[in-house]
């Protein structure tokens, strides 16, 4: 066997690897997130046919983009789920609804009053209400740079709106976000000095 | 006085609590006891397998890209064709994209008063009797089933100047059948598992069978049964 001839089947046989790997890892995704992505597609949809629609869809990108997907329970690979998940439904609601705006906004927990649990940190609760409770079109942009880990240009393919548009919701963003935290210590002062 | 800063370092600190304590609260909400359909099953499964073969997924996307150069049709990135057909006796236009691995459909038409008439097919295979039907004044879906759980989708949808519809067919079918039917080019995908589509157009509507199990003249015959 030629070299050449050797390289090319030990590059077959690496890809038929991953091609395995993937494959596992896919299967495991679907078996595991499957109901998840339905209920965030069906929140919006309100229509179970329309909403497997949207999971298919979602399903048909990930498996276009398994090199993007790292533990199969970390938080990061939920996150990419979901926002995938919320675009493909977005799609959906879109050409069947004739909207034509360019960004419409999904909250997959469909209102910020819903209880929460957090884990224990050196802040309380109140001020991680304050990162949950940004408006969609915000919380969506920070949730996937500092929690998912994800680039500025990323975040815009991802997205589908241009690095502009990421680095201004991120500016604007930590300025709410600063304004409310400090709005928040004034009221603790105010309590604090009555009391 | 300030003393929290909100800085990317603190950002990142605390996203991800607020992102692992949301994603808790929606999968708590989650309905783990919701049966997806078999159409959905089915079309998971197709992916799945695609995925286990991406060098052989990739050699046929290769084969019907030289096809598509030979038969004298433009590439260009994503969008590797675009023609738009035009059928005698059809009233509206449609713009035919075909993407890398699915068929784009767009439809455009002057129609404004169109509305929608069901065609229903009158030679249903045996077997098969009707488990539901959805519709509206734009479509109407019709679900058979035999006593093998195989399914038959019939769905006619209108084409006016009110509703913009855009269809997406997969392309990755096994063969391609094609037969005129009332004046109009009915087509027959399928596929070696036995799962067959049809696509047809006519008058004001467009019309996609499915079934999990048919040959190409079972879907032929139940197209030419339309009351069109």
């Amino acid at each position: 066997m030629t070299h050449r001839k050797a390289w090319e089947q030990q590059m077959i046989y690496l890809m038929m690897i991953d091609a395995e790997e993937d494959k596992q890892k896919f299967a495991i995704l679907y078996e595991t997130y499957r109901h998840l992505m339905m209920k965030v597609a069906l929140n919006v949809l309100k229509d179970t046919f329309l909403a497997e629609d949207a999971v298919h869809e979602a399903f048909i990108k990930i498996a276009k983009n398994m090199e993007k997907i790292g533990e199969i329970d970390a938080t990061v690979t939920k996150r990419y789920l979901l926002t995938i998940t919320k675009n493909a439904t977005i799609d959906i609601y879109r050409k069947r609804n004739h909207q034509f705006q360019r960004e419409i906004y999904v909250d997959e927990l469909e209102e910020c009053n819903v209880p929460v649990t957090y884990a224990e940190t050196d802040v309380d609760d109140g001020i991680l209400d304050i990162l949950r409770c940004l408006p969609v079109k915000y919380r969506d942009v920070f949730l996937l740079k500092y929690s998912g880990n994800m680039d500025n240009d990323e975040i815009a393919k991802v997205l589908n709106i241009t690095e502009g548009t990421i680095r201004q919701r991120l500016s604007r963003g930590k300025i709410m976000i600063q304004e409310a935290l400090n709005k928040r210590e004034e009221n603790n002062e105010i309590h604090g000095s009555n009391g | 006085m300030r003393s929290m800063e909100v800085t990317d370092e603190w950002l990142y600190q605390h996203m991800p609590v607020v992102d692992n304590a949301m994603i808790t609260a929606l999968e708590n909400q989650v309905d783990r006891e919701y049966v997806f359909s078999k159409r959905f099953e089915q079309k998971m499964q197709k992916v799945i397998r695609r995925e286990a073969h991406p060098v052989l997924t990739g050699a046929q996307q290769l084969l019907k890209r030289m096809a598509i150069f030979f038969t004298g049709i433009v590439c260009a990135g994503l969008v590797l064709t675009l023609s738009v057909d035009a059928y005698r006796d059809k009233l509206f236009m449609t713009l035919k994209t075909l993407r890398e691995d699915a068929t784009q459909y767009n439809y455009s038409s002057e129609e404004k008063d169109a509305v929608l008439t069901p065609t229903i097919p009158t030679c249903i295979p045996e077997g098969y009797t009707e488990t539901d039907r959805r519709d509206s004044p734009l479509f109407c879906e019709i679900f058979y089933e035999n006593n093998a759980g195989e399914q038959l989708i019939w769905e006619q949808m209108l084409i006016s100047a009110n509703n913009a519809l855009t269809l997406v067919l997969d392309n990755e079918y096994d063969a391609e059948e094609e037969h005129v039917i009332g004046g109009h080019i009915a087509t027959v995908y399928t596929y070696v598992d036995g799962y067959a589509m049809a696509y047809y157009e006519a008058d004001n509507y467009v019309y996609v069978i499915t079934a999990d199990h048919m040959t190409a003249e079972e879907m032929f015959q139940l197209i030419a049964s339309m009351d069109i």
